[in-house]
């Protein structure tokens, strides 16, 4: 993905995720936009890290402006980023199937290294709430990664239906 | 320097994570934000408040079409409420006097009640924070309007939290349940002042203790701060689901229903 367009779809992200995403919420759980953009813009994308760079910058941003402390968010990115271009290379980028894995795993290895920043920094939160939230969303992540998912693959993959197009 | 020219990816991914770290530091070491944050903050409250607006504009309009039965109702229970506050607004004028005695006593002791404080400063949420832990969001009104750090926001139904940042046009405020600041309370409508500590449980809810072990607290009792601590007397915090007596520590413990909220909130009250 260009660096330009990334920017923009981040910047969007950015700015509907506290505001007009909250009308998507199910008990009180919303999807993480700019997590299933990381997710699936590094699963997609080959040599290239708009999503992880990006990934980086707007997760210090999330944490400036909603967190308790700069850099958990960004953290957070960076390392789910890292797992799915590791993972990628194991997994065949068009099939769904694969997607929805990554896309799971990306959740949790996002809020398993989420908590355990917080748990450092003095957060009461417990496991066991983290643990709570997370099929729910899950579900969320998985539905709004799966739409990112088949909006950027036609651009990725050009005729992919056609096994003869190379 | 040859082992970083042959591991350049593994080098640049060690140099972020570390970059990463450095930053969670001086934020923690800062208790809060970056240096430059607040000018981030100001551009983002910028942005996300006309956006705000909009959301909130579609949410009403949908609740008002798929929920009509329920405002109707919610109408209903609302003005008979308000013909209750209006007779207790009686009595409460008929005991003034002895309110200005007690006031004088509360000085001696150094106890702030909300009357006590500066003025009160309506603001609209802007922004919620996306993480789906915490329950941190942004208002709209922020230094401008004499808001500072630790000033209590409540809404309708209770205590909500503290100002934890503030700057031109935003303040940024943190839920009572996700603090493990502590809240001293008492218990309404008891004729001797049952006092104790609630914090944040860590599972969305609040949990505390009585200073008294033999404390007659039940559940369904509704607390309200006490006035000791940065939370002004008289709001009210929750209501007790569950007591139970620990023989070890030989204190009540209590699990606490927040009145606020925190997931349907759009307008806040900040109190400086």
């Amino acid at each position: 993905m260009k660096y330009r367009i990334a920017i923009i779809v981040f910047t969007c992200a950015f700015f509907l995720q506290p505001t007009l995403l909250n009308l998507f919420r199910v008990f009180g759980v919303a999807p993480n936009l700019l997590l299933c953009l990381v997710i699936t813009v590094c699963f997609l994308y080959e040599g290239n890290y708009s999503g992880l760079i990006l990934g980086v910058v707007f997760g210090l941003l999330t944490d400036l402006c909603y967190g308790q402390f700069a850099g958990v968010t960004a953290m957070g990115y960076f390392l789910t980023g890292t797992c799915v271009l590791i993972s990628k290379e194991i997994l065949n980028k068009e099939n769904l199937g694969a997607v929805s894995i990554v896309t799971c795993g990306g959740t949790l290895v996002y809020n398993f290294i989420y908590w355990l920043l917080y748990y450092f920094l003095g957060s009461s939160y417990t496991f066991l709430h983290m643990l709570k939230q997370l099929p729910l969303y899950l579900v969320c992540n998985l539905i709004v990664g799966s739409i990112a998912y088949f909006i950027l693959i036609g651009r990725v993959t050009k005729h992919r239906r056609d096994r003869y197009y190379r | 320097m040859k082992w970083i020219r042959t591991h350049k990816i593994l080098t640049a991914f060690i140099g972020i994570v570390l970059a990463i770290c450095i930053v969670i530091c001086i934020s923690y070491l800062r208790g809060g934000g970056l240096f430059f944050s607040k000018a981030v903050q100001t551009g983002n409250a910028a942005v996300t408040e006309p956006l705000s607006s909009v959301t909130n504009g579609i949410k009403s309009g949908v609740r008002g079409i798929f929920q009509f039965r329920t405002i109707v109702a919610e109408n209903e229970e609302l003005r008979e409420q308000n013909t209750e506050l209006k007779k207790q607004i009686m009595d409460l004028t008929l005991q003034q006097k002895e309110l200005q005695e007690l006031r004088e006593l509360s000085n001696v002791l150094n106890y702030e009640s909300i009357s006590d404080t500066g003025g009160v400063t309506a603001a609209d949420i802007i922004g919620i924070d996306g993480s789906n832990w915490f329950n941190i969001f942004i208002i709209n009104k922020g230094s401008e309007s004499g808001i500072e750090k630790d000033d209590i926001v409540l809404n309708g139904t209770g205590l909500v939290g503290r100002v934890s940042e503030s700057g031109d046009g935003w303040s940024k405020v943190i839920g009572i349940i996700d603090e493990s600041n502590k809240v001293s309370f008492e218990i309404l409508f008891r004729e001797e002042p049952i006092m104790g500590i609630v914090q944040g449980d860590g599972d969305g809810g609040l949990s505390g203790f009585m200073f008294k072990g033999d404390a007659g607290v039940i559940e369904g009792d509704i607390l309200i701060t006490s006035g000791i601590g940065i939370y002004p007397a008289g709001i009210e915090i929750g209501k007790v689901t569950a007591v139970e007596y620990s023989e070890d520590t030989q204190l009540k413990t209590i699990a606490v229903e927040p009145a606020a909220d925190f997931t349907g909130m759009k307008k806040v009250a900040v109190i400086q």
